[in-house]
């Protein structure tokens, strides 16, 4: 088997820092376990040295069972780098937001042009790539990387380690976030971080390996008892152990650690720093004892005597030492904005959670309470929590099988069946972007492609922005008499006469017509089309043996309509189209704070935006600060887009609804993103793709009983039969966004329920289909 | 109301809490704590939305040149060439356009922080000028008050001057008043024979009033019921221009021969004391009380006397003006002031201003007249510092003139 590469800036067994290590280990383990491993990196010595200097040498190299290849790095304007860098780091924290760029003014570009970059290693990577089973690149802010996934992007793996810091706010870690064609990360909280920065589009292909910690038998190993000249007193101190600069937040915990010692100046409670880095934190202190880097057993042993660990950094995409303090039954405070760290160690139970100094500050106290007895309850949960996920056996199976690296998956196309038909074209009536009827085609079209079958859409209205996806229909040209047809029906068309006679095996798939008498007040032209659309139905349903409805609601229309025994073949909503980037504006323009309201389709009556409208109202007029989005075409001129004007204007609430239009699907994504409710008043949906789209992005639904609905949400979401009192829907809505207990209860609902329309799982339904045609 | 599948949400307690913040919602009705209502709606929305729509426009052009524009009306190969040529187009200039854009970026960056702060500021703007409105009226207020409370004190001191009479009258056992004897009548023709040579010809005199006549206007003075009073009227010069403006205006005067002569002319001109006058007229019945090179000639009592009285017999809107020699000159003050034997002392105008205000005028104001011109002042092309300065205090306004209203 072909070998899998690992690249990273810096590679060596003793560096300092999480990627760097992680890298050692598994690559080393991996290679141990019989497989091809091969490591390519800079000659650059490590991250605290200059990157553009050449420490190494370039080349070859083997390293026990790993090979090394190591590449010369370019030379770089530091000065420039640095300014760019400062100009990332002056934005505060809490001013980032998704999706909009904090590195203003180019100076993005320059981070990247100017860090740690060897274009001998991207020569390589692109001349070479063939050669290689996988890549995985980590971590993600280097030019290395940022520059070198790109190149290899579909043979690779990102083991981002991501932190909430300015860097991944950066495009380019957003480009290779989704150009990858999978993700490791260390833990739950660095996925649930990179599902908030970039959206669902990412969320299938990623996996959380963890990272494993070697486990100690502390019956054999004698550990020091006096570390740099100090006594370790056991259970009479504070550990705070790893790299200490300005983001890991050690300063904060010395000068929570001072606040406690003020108010309680008898305490003899010490706080023991340790760990490479320039700042200095003992001096000035009372009480702290800055150990500076201490040697492996020194570290093991101050591990395993503190009273507890705490780790005050606010970016970490996976703490070591917290997974190695539990190994020593010890227990963990982590800070609680950090997503890694509290996910961890809220999910073992093994220790306590703090964020503001004054909450440090009390938990010093809180621990002093303690006896040993309850500090070895917290331990030993985390104990198990690491077994189960850092024990290092595990993670490398996990490696193995996301990388694909036993090469027994038998070939798909060799299992095919033999059947009477080759090729299946799909006939719609209108075929535009954005459309679910046109994008639930392609995703027919690539599975039965990924079946062997030949396919091809073709549609009687063409949008040009979809030219490279379909064919325009002329008269069944590119159809043969015996080629297998699946007609969409949704409205009134042309196509009727063509799809009755096609001699071939056909089937027909329908996405509901809109009844007439919803929308004949006011638009009566598009009346009169869906009516065609509802008479063709009775006219079509001779001649097709084998249909399917998009829902059940969908079937029991076509059983209406006279067709015999239809089936159910659910629309494919998958969270992979959103692998794209929103809109950056109207990313920037929606995270204001205010409440954000959406609803997504087209204005017309029967979508009852005026009744949103209305609702809408009621909501702001309680508690102020929200935003009502209303996406979806319409036409100015309309009559029902006017009322609605006129009903805004009324209301004065001209600021606060914005009426998107039609959008392209960048500023979908976006306001998809920034969205907190979706909220639906539609008496008639077919189907309401929305609905699951806003499941994928984690949005809470909230919608009105009609048609399809409820059929669609399923467990997910929460339903409303009337809709009489908007003050009480807007208490409802407001609850939805607002209690975060039922939030979470409601978007765990739509988590398991949006997976019943993922292509893998409308797959069988439209085996069935296929059998029916096949005869 | 609510239906869900989802087992794990208990729809009963749910509804319970939302009649429960209905109820809430409904009680504190009168404390909106909702929406944070702009209590001040920031003037001109017109050119502010303009403003705003554009920068809108600046920003959907801010990436120009960063990528092809998507060529919707060629079609077939038509499309494919232009995307092409776009493409092209794009990367080539892209030496200029990611400058260009980053230069966009940063100055509308820019310019959105400034239109926050303009917002900001007008919105302050606004609220100030609330304030200031309302400062107005106060200060409006506080004119009103004063005047009433003058009245007051004027009263209070009619009263005491009366007790204190009667108290001397009761003590002496006399009746009537200590007349002055010495009448200063005899130096009448004298002083005539002085104005003549010193104050300056009738037309020059005349000249320097007509300045004058517009406030008379604006206040209304001279109209009928606003009738103008000139106390010190002296040859009349000032009622003569009053007449010939079609003004209605009076004169007093206790030159014996200067008021003969005014009469002579025709117009209504009394031998009187003036305090006596003012005090035998009632309340708001004068347009204007004028008075020129009049105060510099009374005592300090008999001059917030006068401010007083001038108060109370004014009409509201009616004005006090009166004229003296400006000691600011230093030829006036040092010399020019005391050629004329019955001047007291110099007055000091802000002192004056002061006094007026103090009194119960209104919108007190000095005005700096006839200051030395052409061949008077000293040549500034030698010496322009010393020779600017010493104009300044030598050849600057000989006269000022301090004018009060009533509020």
């Amino acid at each position: 088997m072909k070998p899998v590469a690992f690249v990273i800036p810096w590679f060596g067994e003793n560096l300092k820092g999480g990627a760097e290590q992680l890298a050692w280990q598994v690559s080393n383990r991996l290679a141990k376990r019989g497989h091809a491993v091969e490591v390519l990196t800079t000659c650059c010595a490590s991250f605290l040295d200059d990157w553009s200097t050449n420490h190494l040498s370039a080349g070859k190299e083997q390293v026990g069972e790993l090979l090394v290849r190591r590449f010369k790095v370019d030379k770089r304007n530091g000065e420039l780098f640095n300014h760019a860098n400062s100009h990332g780091l002056a934005v505060p924290v809490e001013n980032l937001q998704a999706g909009s760029n904090p590195f203003t003014f180019g100076t993005g570009d320059l981070f990247v042009a100017e860090n740690i970059n060897s274009s001998a290693l991207e020569r390589y990577l692109k001349r070479n790539q063939k050669k290689y089973h996988a890549f995985v690149f980590l971590p993600y802010l280097y030019g290395v990387i940022l520059n070198g996934l790109p190149l290899v992007a579909e043979k690779s793996w990102l083991q981002p380690c991501l932190h909430d810091e300015v860097y991944a706010y950066l495009p380019d870690v957003e480009k290779i976030m989704r150009q990858c064609c999978g993700i490791l990360y260390n833990s739950l909280g660095e996925a649930r971080l990179a599902h908030n920065l970039f959206g669902p589009g990412i969320l299938r292909k990623g996996e959380v390996v963890g990272v494993g910690v070697e486990s100690f038998d502390l019956t054999h190993i004698a550990l020091p008892t006096r570390v740099a000249g100090l006594d370790l007193d056991r259970g009479k101190y504070v550990l705070c152990l790893g790299r200490r600069d300005k983001t890991k937040n050690t300063a904060m915990l010395v000068a929570a650690y001072q606040q406690f010692r003020n108010s309680h100046p008898k305490t003899s409670l010490k706080l023991i720093i340790a760990g490479p880095g320039e700042e200095q934190f003992g001096v000035s202190a009372q009480g702290v004892h800055d150990l500076g880097l201490v040697s492996e057993p020194d570290k093991e042993a101050l591990l395993s005597g503190c009273r507890a660990l705490f780790q005050p950094s606010r970016n970490e995409s996976y703490s070591r030492v917290i997974m190695e303090a539990w190994f020593y039954n010890r227990p963990v405070a982590a800070h609680g904005a950090c997503l890694a760290t509290a996910m961890a160690v809220e999910a073992a139970g093994g220790g306590w959670l703090a964020e503001s100094r004054k909450e440090w500050s009390r938990l010093f106290h809180q621990l002093e309470q303690l006896d040993e007895g309850q500090l070895q309850e917290f331990g030993k949960k985390g104990r198990e929590y690491a077994r189960q996920y850092a024990e290092w056996d595990a993670v490398i199976d996990r490696y193995e099988s996301v990388l694909e690296l036993h090469s027994t998956v038998p070939d798909k196309h060799d299992a095919m069946p033999r059947r009477a038909l080759q090729t299946i074209h799909q006939l719609t009536p209108g075929f535009a972007y954005g459309d679910a009827i046109s994008n639930q085609a392609i995703i027919i079209r690539e599975l039965l492609r990924k079946k062997g079958y030949q396919s091809e859409i073709f549609t009687e209205h063409l949008d040009p922005l979809m030219v490279h996806e379909a064919s325009l229909f002329k008269d069944g040209k590119g159809i043969k008499g015996d080629a297998g047809l699946m007609y969409h029906h949704s409205i009134g068309s042309g196509l009727t006469d063509f799809v009755i006679n096609h001699p071939g095996p056909k089937s027909l798939i329908y996405h509901n017509v809109t009844p007439p008498d919803l929308v004949r007040d006011l638009e009566p032209e598009l009346a009169k089309i869906l009516e065609q659309g509802l008479s063709d139905l009775k006219l079509l349903a001779p001649h097709f043996p084998v249909s399917a409805g998009d829902s059940r609601f969908n079937s029991r229309d076509l059983e209406k309509h006279a067709f015999v025994n239809p089936a159910v073949l659910p629309i494919c909503v998958a969270p992979e189209k959103w692998n794209i980037q929103a809109d950056p504006n109207m990313m920037a323009r929606l995270q204001d704070g205010k409440d954000n309201i959406l609803f997504v389709g087209r204005l017309v009556a029967n979508k009852c935006q005026h009744d949103l409208i209305e609702a809408f109202s009621a909501y702001r007029s309680m508690y102020g600060n929200c935003r009502l989005i209303l996406v979806g075409g319409f036409i100015e001129e309309e009559s029902y887009y006017q009322s609605l004007m006129e009903l805004v204007r009324s209301h004065g609430l001209e600021g606060d609804v914005l009426f998107a239009g039609k959008v392209p699907d960048s500023t979908l994504h976006a306001c998809y993103r920034c969205a907190h409710l979706f909220w639906s008043m539609s008496v008639h949906e077919g189907f309401g793709v929305p609905l699951i789209e806003s499941m994928w992005f984690d949005i809470p639904v909230f919608a009105y009983k009609s048609s399809a609905v409820p059929e669609t949400l399923g467990e997910g979401g929460l339903l409303f039969t009337d809709k009489q009192d908007f003050k009480q829907l807007a208490i409802a809505a407001r609850f939805l966004i607002h209690d975060s207990d039922l939030r979470n209860t409601i978007i765990a609902g739509q988590q398991s329920r949006r997976k019943v329309f993922l292509p893998e799982a409308i797959e069988p339904s439209l085996d069935t289909l296929l059998r029916g045609m096949n005869g | 109301m609510l239906e869900t599948q989802n087992p794990e949400i208990d729809v009963a307690q749910l509804l319970e809490k939302i009649s429960l913040e209905l109820k809430r919602q409904q009680a504190g009705k009168g404390k909106q704590r909702g929406i944070p209502q702009e209590e001040v709606q920031v003037n001109d929305p017109y050119s502010w939305n303009q403003l705003s729509e554009t920068l809108k426009v600046a920003e959907l052009n801010v990436n120009a040149g960063a990528e092809v524009t998507s060529m919707l009306h060629y079609r077939g190969i038509m499309k494919r060439i232009a995307l092409l040529f776009g493409k092209v187009t794009i990367f080539l200039g892209r030496v200029i356009t990611i400058p260009q854009r980053n230069f966009n970026s940063s100055i509308l960056h820019s310019q959105r922080i400034m239109l926050d702060g303009i917002r900001d500021m007008n919105r302050n703007t606004a609220i100030l000028e609330r304030q200031m409105e309302q400062i107005e009226a106060k200060s409006r207020l506080i004119d009103y008050l004063k005047t009433g409370l003058i009245t007051q004190e004027r009263r209070v001191s009619i009263l005491l001057e009366e007790l204190r009479r009667q108290v001397k009258a009761g003590d002496a056992g006399e009746n009537g008043s200590p007349k002055n004897l010495e009448s200063p009548d005899i130096l009448d023709p004298l002083y005539l024979a002085f104005e003549n040579q010193f104050r300056g010809t009738r037309e020059e005199i005349r000249e320097r009033l007509l300045e004058y006549v517009p406030r008379v206007r604006a206040a209304n003075a001279g109209t009928e019921g606003r009738e103008i009073l000139d106390i010190g009227c002296g040859r009349g010069e000032w009622l003569e221009l009053m007449k010939d403006e079609g003004l209605s205006a009076r004169g007093l005067d206790l030159n014996h021969v200067l008021v003969q002569e005014c009469v002579e002319k025709g117009f209504q001109v009394e031998e009187s004391d003036a305090l006596q006058y003012l005090r035998s007229l009632p309340d708001n019945c004068l347009g204007a009380i004028t008075s020129f090179h009049l105060i510099e000639h009374l005592d300090f009592e008999t001059r917030i006397a006068l401010f007083d009285e001038s108060v109370r017999v004014l009409k509201p809107g009616g004005f006090a003006l009166f004229e003296t020699p400006n000691p600011r000159n230093l030829l006036v003050g040092g010399c020019n002031f005391w050629a004329d034997p019955t001047h007291l002392r110099p007055l000091y105008p802000e002192t004056h201003q002061f006094l007026m205000e103090y009194r119960g005028f209104c919108n007190v104001e000095l005005l700096f007249l006839h200051p030395h011109e052409g061949e008077q002042r000293l040549p500034e092309e030698e010496a322009p510092l010393l020779a600017a300065r010493l104009n300044e205090v030598l050849a600057c306004a000989r006269d000022y003139s301090i004018v009060g209203y009533k509020a």
